[in-house]
């Protein structure tokens, strides 16, 4: 890992399965002091050309069956980013929205609400694919809490802080 | 086809009986019935014919009619299988049984094949998909470099065609499916497993005595 966030290094062993390298990292910020301690996948899942165009909504006939606009509850976008990056800055809008971070696992990674809202606990997956080198392909889905809330998140937090080239 | 009477309801063009069109399909009798109630309100949003056109198709996927999407499209263009530029009842349903999560792998494999293959020509060529990426990431408001296109396509046609012709045919994509399946994620849907609770307007009409073949 060339992130200088990343000072302990690898504390357990990485195990290969298939795409995905698990490794175990506790995280110290700049002055050594410990800020996370949690389980995070090297790579996400490497997306060949039919996987990427298979991501079209015009695929996807499940709206033949629903009078809902079902795009709202999901919002796809690329970030010309590493991952490393994406996550970080993923974590840094929680910590700054009052989420909480509570699994990342591969390319998965969940924000959930502290509070009770309108339609539960605000709850919300972020999947990362990796398209090309420092560039992801990312959905996020909204499991619970209000789509207003999701959308206002999405749209004015996250889609700045990842679409833009750094 | 018979008269128009008031009191009677108008035929539906290609509204095959249910008991047929079941025993081709993975569906019973009653999932076909319930298509056949979503049929009857996607071909009657734009022009109550029976049949559902392009734009009818557009707002049921999209909400929107006048979405145009290269990929719904393809759908489409599969679903109409007669070539004639809509989809009757019978069409709809085999069609859909294909998306089925108890429809065979190889239909599945096969319609994909034919969806990705835009022009029919019996091989899904580099260029084709090159358009088909450009298209998608159009869609996705995303400009990649025209190099880090080609190193997609490079990647997967390195995988995908095995000898190398700059093209890929049916047993090709056949080889590359079975090590991807997650490619065939968009051939399923599982909302046909439960299509009768899907839909709780469906009211059971005794169709299968009426209909005379």
């Amino acid at each position: 890992m060339e992130n200088s966030w990343f000072k302990k290094g690898l504390v357990s062993q990485p195990r290969k399965t298939d795409k995905l390298v698990f490794a175990s990292l506790e995280i110290h910020g700049s002055l050594g002091e410990k800020i996370n301690d949690f389980k995070y996948l090297g790579k996400p899942d490497n997306l060949n050309a039919f996987d990427i165009i298979s991501l079209s909504p015009g695929f996807d006939l499940s709206g033949l069956f629903s009078d809902d606009v079902i795009e709202k509850d999901r919002v796809r976008f690329m970030s010309k980013q590493s991952f490393g990056n994406i996550i970080l800055k993923l974590e840094e809008i929680a910590k700054g929205l009052m989420l909480k971070v509570v699994k990342i696992d591969g390319g998965l990674l969940q924000m959930e609400g502290l509070k009770d809202g309108k339609n539960g606990v605000l709850d919300i997956k972020f999947e990362i694919f990796e398209i090309a080198t420092d560039v992801h392909f990312i959905e996020a889905k909204r499991f619970g809490g209000d789509n207003v809330g999701f959308l206002k998140i999405l749209n004015e937090h996250i889609r700045p802080a990842l679409m833009g080239v750094v | 086809m018979g008269c128009f009477h008031s009191t009677v309801r108008k035929p539906v063009p290609g509204h095959e009986n249910p008991t047929i069109l079941a025993s081709q399909t993975a569906f019973s009798v009653s999932e076909v019935e319930a298509l056949f109630e979503l049929f009857k309100s996607i071909s009657s949003s734009v022009i109550d014919d029976g049949l559902i056109n392009k734009e009818e198709f557009q707002l049921a996927l999209f909400k929107n009619r006048k979405k145009e999407n290269l990929f719904a499209n393809r759908i489409f263009d599969l679903f109409d299988v007669k070539q004639k530029g809509v989809i009757d009842f019978g069409d709809f349903v085999r069609a859909l049984n294909v998306f089925h999560p108890n429809a065979p792998q190889e239909d599945k494999i096969s319609f994909c094949f034919k969806l990705y293959d835009m022009d029919g020509t019996g091989f899904i060529e580099r260029q084709e998909v090159k358009q088909m990426l450009i298209a998608l990431l159009c869609e996705s408001e995303l400009k990649l470099a025209d190099d880090t296109i080609e190193i997609i396509l490079d990647k997967t046609f390195s995988e995908a065609d095995v000898d190398q012709d700059g093209k890929i045919d049916k047993s090709e994509w056949h080889n590359f499916v079975t090590k991807n399946p997650s490619l065939l994620k968009i051939m399923t849907l599982p909302y046909l497993r439960d299509i009768t609770t899907t839909f709780p307007s469906f009211v059971f009409n005794s169709e299968v005595e009426e209909i005379a073949t």
